[in-house]
């Protein structure tokens, strides 16, 4: 990986003195994750170039995604599921990575207003039934989020080489969500955002798993009556040639 | 080695759910038990959304008693008349429960039922063949359950709509039936179970169907009751994982044939004793997952 970022970069070198009229370049390594049922995580390389001195902020997120929380509750002897509540509005995955602390790289007002902060994350969440304990739900959804490694914050994730370039690597987890990812760039220089950037990154399932998910959700009747049938047929199948074997 | 299952959404590790399957079969056939009520828990127990357990589970069924259906079948131990009586039951019944297990689902109350429903069951069967073996280990198996042989069968003649089963060669009312069997389907619905656990017992004792017919009647009702119940869980719940339920099947055909080899050459009443630990196990294991605090109160899923 260290090897090919290098390479990466050297590439860059070159481009980025043409480059010169636009400050920030940046390029992926590949530009979508497909998800097949061996898949087990993935990494992603972004790369780029950047006037001298400043600072770089990579944001990573999955579009906003429907989830249902629920709180164990006891009663009596027993620890069980609770009220159901539905989520929306909050982004499936949230990453900020960055070469620096953030909070010595711009004002709050800054960071805010660039949707830095986990309170911008957390701005458009709606919950239905509304939770008697908002702040608790959020918290857990932090705390769960940061678990499945689908909320990340990383302030020496982002490499700076020779103050021109910089490479970041960013951990795709194994479970998470699908949709097309959007990851920002941003080149930030005495407090301020000079320049930003944005790749769309694409991850989803492919091929027969696409295709069998795919199927399963858009047409669910056709989908069972067939698989149905052919787990019967695969029973009759082996059962009768099993018996035959057997005898 | 990991797979992502495309419907759970979730990885597993392949050799576990294989294992799974493998071990399931493996008691079904040392003891003729079907299993069903064991690969529900065990996919709980990996993490897979109790709903998804429970339809995958359903279509589970399908694949490994359709060969034993046809082998009945074959040999004439089908009671079709009987079958078609029972399946009016439990197809009512399972298409009940799929529109009980959606309404829960959509209440986030169908894990709590479903880990209710396993504990009353399991220990209930459970601690029942517990018993049941330790006494045929002690020697007197002649105390033994035996059909009682007089009692129960006024008030079964007087229910009305009393039908001819030649088959069987019995007379009696098509209510108790279709009751049965209403009640059978709700449960394939709920718990993602055969029922054979039940069907036989009552068709034993209660209808008292000649033992010949009992077991091929019984595997009848149940596979096309679980194929009714797997279309309506993948049509009305999108609970049925392909994947899943493929792996489980190819595992629980091949731990079968092991099984019926390994069980002629052991003695019966050890083998119910480990079945009926195993079941205790299970129905204990998911006790304790109840009665103890959860580290993280909240949990996450994705909805449609």
């Amino acid at each position: 990986m260290m090897l090919r970022a290098l390479f990466f970069l050297l590439c860059l070198a070159g481009a980025s003195v043409r480059a010169a009229d636009s400050p920030l370049v940046t390029e992926l390594n590949k530009h979508s994750v497909d998800i097949t049922a061996r898949y087990t995580g993935d990494h992603i390389l972004l790369f780029g170039a950047m006037p001298q001195g400043g600072n770089v902020v990579v944001k990573v997120t999955s579009p906003p995604e429907k989830i249902s929380i629920d709180r164990k509750e006891s009663l009596g002897p027993f620890w069980l599921s609770g009220h159901k509540h539905v989520v929306e509005g909050v982004p499936g995955v949230y990453y900020l990575l960055s070469s620096a602390p953030l909070n010595h790289l711009a004002g709050a007002d800054v960071l805010a207003r660039q949707g830095l902060t986990l309170d911008t994350v957390f701005a458009a969440m709606r919950a239905s039934p509304a939770p008697q304990h908002p702040r608790a739900m959020r918290a857990a959804i932090l705390r769960i989020k940061d678990t499945d490694k689908h909320f990340l914050m990383r302030d020496d994730a982002v490499k700076i080489v020779g103050g021109r370039l910089f490479y970041v690597n960013i951990p795709i987890p194994a479970r998470l969500p699908l949709g097309q990812y959007t990851i920002q760039t941003l080149f930030l220089k005495n407090g301020a955002v000079v320049a930003q950037e944005s790749k769309p990154l694409d991850v989803d399932e492919v091929r027969l798993e696409h295709w069998v998910s795919h199927v399963a959700e858009e047409a669910p009747w056709a989908f069972g009556s067939v698989f149905v049938a052919l787990v019967l047929a695969l029973g009759l199948g082996l059962g009768v040639f099993l018996n035959r074997s057997r005898a | 080695m990991e797979i992502f299952l495309p419907i759970a959404h979730m990885d597993v590790n392949l050799l576990l759910i294989v294992f799974f399957g493998a071990i399931v079969g493996f008691l079904s056939g040392l003891v003729g038990v079907g299993g069903g009520f064991l690969i529900t828990p065990l996919l709980i127990f990996v993490g897979v959304p109790p709903l998804v357990a429970v339809g995958t589970g359903a279509a589970q069924i399908v694949g490994t008693s359709a060969g034993g259906t046809y082998a009945h079948w074959r040999l004439g131990n089908v009671d079709m008349k009987m079958g078609l009586v029972l399946l009016l039951g439990s197809w009512s019944g399972g298409a009940l429960g799929v529109q009980i297990a959606k309404a829960l689902e959509a209440g986030g109350n169908f894990g709590n039922t479903v880990t209710f429903l396993y504990v009353g069951l399991l220990g209930f069967v459970g601690f029942s063949m517990l018993l049941e073996s330790i006494n045929a280990l002690r020697g007197n198996s002649q105390a033994q359950v035996r059909p009682a042989a007089d009692q129960g069968g006024g008030w079964l003649a007087r229910l009305p709509m009393q039908v001819e089963f030649p088959v069987s060669g019995l007379r009696i009312s098509l209510v108790l039936p279709v009751a049965i069997g209403i009640g059978v389907g709700v449960l394939t619905s709920l718990m993602g179970v055969g029922g054979g656990f039940i069907m036989v017992p009552v068709m034993i004792y209660l209808l008292r169907m000649p033992t010949k017919v009992v077991v091929g009647t019984s595997l009848f009702q149940l596979l096309f009751t679980t194929t009714e119940v797997a279309i309506l869980q993948a049509g009305v719940n999108h609970a049925v994982d392909p994947l899943l339920a493929i792996i489980l099947i190819l595992g629980s055909v091949f731990g079968t044939q092991w099984g019926i080899r390994l069980g002629a050459k052991l003695p019966g009443e050890q083998l119910r004793l480990i079945l009926a630990l195993v079941v205790v196990s299970v129905a204990v294991k998911m006790l304790y997952g109840i009665l103890v605090k959860p580290d993280e109160l909240y949990s996450l899923a994705l909805t449609r």
